[in-house]
């Protein structure tokens, strides 16, 4: 009888860490996405003057987010792999700081495929199974 | 360091909760399926534990999901004659009257040298002396002698015998088994009077005492040579 409950409480843990899981990787995707857009939009607009507040409150919604969402995704992959986008990050508010639109762009469309790459590295779908 | 020393830790919890989940047989005596299961614990158990790159649940889930497995297969293992079947194999006979079975041997990949290897495990040095072998599913050889080389017993020997008793430990290594105490209906009195005749002052002092169901006490001092208690101690 304790054994079975056992087996029954470890089957809950893995539901509970797969759901989690798939949860913040959608959220993630979706918000990562979203902010990106907003920030790119804000930039195209703004592109004489980046470092104005428009752009940099729509790069700290990015830049927070990432931050947060970062610590739940440090305990489902590996670090390297998050690395990406914490460089690309820091990039892109140098380019905000130093006006160079290009880069910034540049950078944003790396931040978006990142985004897609995430879901498709850590998602469950048949390449990963494969 | 710290996060190395401190997941090491957690994983050998893991790991030990797990193996004692699955039960408790030796390397030698487990099915195909549990083996597996042992030997992929043993690998998914290293990665987290020296790449803090890797987190801990990329150790840990796996490793449960094994558990789960393993249970699972363990449970329809118990239920179903078949599953049973395709899951370890069946016993096959090696050796029969007609001597040894040159087919099932290699049906297995076994060598003569594998074979009389295991006879030797099994105690048996002379294969004229084998009536059946047979290879069991977890590898063990198990063989029945012919009749002439069987051992004899006690009662081929029509000897009277005392009835065998299980031993029970009261004392281990100066700690008092309560548990058994009251198993026996027995109190501490009982131990103090025992102690009280060896002239020990302390139960730490003792590194073994037990009874088996005829009363009779084995007794043993740290440091001391073992005394078995002739008197007859009434449970």
């Amino acid at each position: 009888m304790k054994r079975t409950f056992a087996i029954l409480f470890i089957i809950l843990i893995i539901i509970s860490v797969c759901i989690v899981e798939e949860v913040t990787l959608n959220k993630t995707n979706q918000k990562l996405d979203e902010y990106s857009n907003s920030l790119s939009v804000a930039i195209v607009e703004n592109k004489d003057n980046l470092n104005n507040e428009s752009v940099l409150k729509e790069f700290k919604k990015l830049d927070d987010f990432w931050q947060d969402t970062k610590v739940t995704l440090c305990y489902l992959t590996n670090y390297e792999k998050i690395k990406t986008m914490d460089e690309s990050l820091i990039k892109l508010e140098a380019s905000i700081k130093y006006n160079d639109e290009s880069l910034a762009i540049e950078n944003i469309s790396i931040i978006k495929s990142y985004s897609e790459f995430l879901h498709y590295f850590m998602g469950f779908n048949l390449n990963n199974l494969l | 360091m710290i996060t190395l020393v401190l997941r090491s830790i957690i994983i050998y919890c893991i790991v030990l909760f797990a193996v004692r989940l699955m039960g408790k047989r030796q390397i030698g005596d487990m099915q195909p399926f549990e083996l597996v299961v042992t030997l992929i614990i043993a690998d998914l158990a290293c990665i987290p534990m020296s790449d803090v790159s890797i987190p801990i649940v990329f150790g840990i889930v796996p490793l449960l999901t094994l558990v789960i497995l393993h249970y699972f297969f363990s449970f329809i293992n118990r239920k179903s004659m078949l599953f049973r079947k395709l899951l370890n194999g069946k016993p096959i006979i090696v050796i029969d009257k007609q001597g040894i079975n040159y087919r099932a041997l290699q049906k297995l990949n076994m060598t003569i040298n594998d074979l009389t290897e295991g006879l030797r495990a099994s105690q048996c040095f002379n294969i004229q002396d084998v009536a059946y072998a047979i290879v069991e599913t977890n590898g063990n050889i198990s063989v029945l002698l012919k009749s002439q080389a069987s051992p004899a017993t006690t009662s081929d020997l029509k000897l009277p015998v005392e009835e065998t008793c299980l031993n029970v430990i009261l004392i281990n290594d100066g700690k008092l088994v309560k548990e058994n105490l009251q198993n026996l209906n027995l109190d501490c009195s009982f131990i103090d009077r025992i102690l009280k005749e060896q002239k020990i002052t302390s139960v730490s002092d003792v590194l073994i005492l037990t009874i088996n169901s005829n009363g009779e006490v084995f007794f043993q001092e740290k440091n001391k040579p073992s005394k078995i208690l002739n008197k007859k101690v009434s449970t």
